[in-house]
C-alpha cells in the first residue's frame, strides 16, 4: 500500500478557474497542455496521472474534458473514457465518475461547482478485433 | 493561481497531518448504529444510499445535509481497502469547515462539530495517522468506469447535464442491457426519481439508483468478469 503523500493535491503543474468573464466554463488559462494515456488491450484498465488543476468558483462550475486517440503518431484501439467531477450534495460536493465517450474522440463539460482539484481521467480499450494498444491524448 | 491553489494544497495537507483528522484503527459501524447517528444529527435532510454505484464492494451510506452548514457524508464499505481506494478522490473536498475523519472500513466527511456523532462509536482515539491509499483492481476499476457509463447515460437521458448521449450505443457494447434498462425500468419513472430529477439532484439520483431494485449496479455486475483479469 502507498501512503498518501502531503502532494497529492500539488501535483498539476497548471493551475485553472473555472469561471472567467461571467462564464461558468473552465477556461484554459494556464496553458494546459494535453496528457498522454495508454490502455492495454484484454480489459487492462488506465488511470491517468493527475491532469490540470482546476479552481471551481460557483456551484455551476465545469470543467472541458477533452480527448481523442492520437493516430496520427500511432496505430491505436478506439477507448472509452471517463472523467472525475464534483457534485453537490447540499450544501457540501462528492466525487463523480462521468462517461467522456467511447470511440476515436470525446469528452465534454464536467460538473466541479466549488471545489479546488485536478482533472483526473479513466480509459480503457474499447472491445475491437485489432488487439493494440489504444494511444489517448487528454486533457 | 499557482500560489492560491498552493495554499488550498497546503491547507489540506497540513490538515491532514496535524491532529486535526483523527483516526483509530478498529470497529465498523452497526445499522442501528448509523441509524443513531442519523438520528443525533437531526439533518434538515437525509439522502441514503444502500451501495456504491461506482465500486465492486458493498457499502452503505448517507449524506445528511443542512441547511446553515456543510453536509455530512458518511461511507461505510463491507471491506477494508475499499476506502483506501476510493478516498484520494475526497481528499480535495477537505477544507477548515469540512474535515475528513475514517476508520477501518468507513470514513466521513464534514463539520467538525456534526462528526463528533460518529466519533461517540468508534472512540477515535487521535491518532496521527493518514488513510492509505489502495490499488484498486481491474474489477475496482470496471465497477467505477461503468458506475458512470449507467450514470451519464441516466443524465443524458434527462438532461441532467451536458452527457454525451450519442454515445449510448457505444455504452451498450460495454454494458449489454443499458439501453433496455435506460428505457424500461420502472425505477427511472418512480416518483422519488423523477422528483430529484425535477430538481436536478444528481446526487440524489445517485442514491436512489443504488436501491438493488432499481436494477443499476447488477448491469455492471454481470460484465465484471470480463474485465476482472
Amino acid at each position: 500500500m502507498q501512503q498518501l503523500q502531503p502532494n497529492t493535491l500539488s501535483a498539476s503543474q497548471n493551475i485553472v478557474i473555472s469561471e472567467t468573464q461571467g462564464s461558468d466554463k473552465a477556461d484554459d488559462l494556464g496553458g494546459c497542455d494535453y496528457r498522454m494515456g495508454v490502455a492495454m488491450p484484454g480489459g487492462e484498465w488506465a488511470m491517468s496521472v493527475d491532469g490540470c488543476g482546476f479552481i471551481g468558483t460557483s456551484d455551476t462550475s465545469t470543467w472541458q474534458y477533452s480527448w481523442f486517440i492520437d493516430t496520427a503518431t500511432y496505430n491505436s484501439s478506439d477507448a472509452c473514457v471517463t472523467g472525475r467531477g464534483y457534485i453537490k450534495s447540499g450544501s457540501s460536493y462528492q466525487p463523480n465518475w462521468v462517461g467522456l465517450g467511447c470511440g476515436g474522440q470525446g469528452g465534454g463539460a464536467v460538473r466541479i461547482g466549488n471545489v479546488a482539484s485536478v482533472a483526473k481521467n479513466q480509459f480503457r480499450v474499447f472491445p475491437t478485433a485489432a488487439l493494440i494498444p489504444a494511444m489517448i491524448q487528454w486533457k | 493561481m499557482n500560489k492560491s491553489f498552493s495554499i488550498l494544497s497546503m491547507v489540506a495537507a497540513i490538515t491532514l497531518l496535524s491532529g486535526c483528522v483523527p483516526s483509530s484503527s478498529v470497529g465498523s459501524l452497526s445499522q442501528n448504529q448509523v441509524n443513531s447517528v442519523i438520528k443525533k444529527l437531526d439533518c434538515d435532510e437525509l439522502v441514503e444510499f444502500k451501495t456504491d454505484l461506482f465500486s465492486d464492494d458493498g457499502m452503505i451510506g448517507f449524506d445528511c445535509r443542512f441547511n446553515d452548514r456543510e453536509s455530512l457524508m458518511f461511507r461505510q464499505y463491507d471491506l477494508p481497502t475499499t476506502v483506501g481506494k476510493n478516498i484520494e478522490d475526497w481528499i480535495p473536498l477537505v477544507s477548515e469547515n469540512n474535515k475528513l475523519v475514517w476508520n477501518t472500513n468507513w470514513f466521513a466527511i464534514g463539520n467538525p462539530q456534526d462528526l463528533s456523532a460518529l466519533t461517540q462509536f468508534e472512540a477515535l482515539e487521535g491518532a496521527q495517522q493518514i488513510p492509505k491509499i489502495v490499488k484498486k483492481t481491474n474489477a475496482d476499476f470496471w465497477m467505477q468506469d461503468c458506475g458512470a457509463y449507467v450514470v451519464t447515460s441516466v443524465s443524458g437521458k434527462f438532461g441532467l447535464d451536458t452527457s454525451p448521449t450519442s454515445n449510448l450505443s457505444k455504452y451498450e457494447v460495454m454494458v449489454p442491457g443499458l439501453t433496455e434498462w435506460l428505457s424500461n425500468s420502472k425505477s427511472l419513472q418512480s416518483p422519488e426519481i423523477q422528483s430529484a430529477i425535477k430538481d436536478r439532484d444528481l446526487s440524489k439520483v445517485i442514491a436512489l439508483l443504488s436501491e438493488p431494485s432499481s436494477g443499476a449496479k447488477d448491469l455492471c455486475e454481470a460484465q465484471k468478469s470480463k474485465w476482472d483479469n
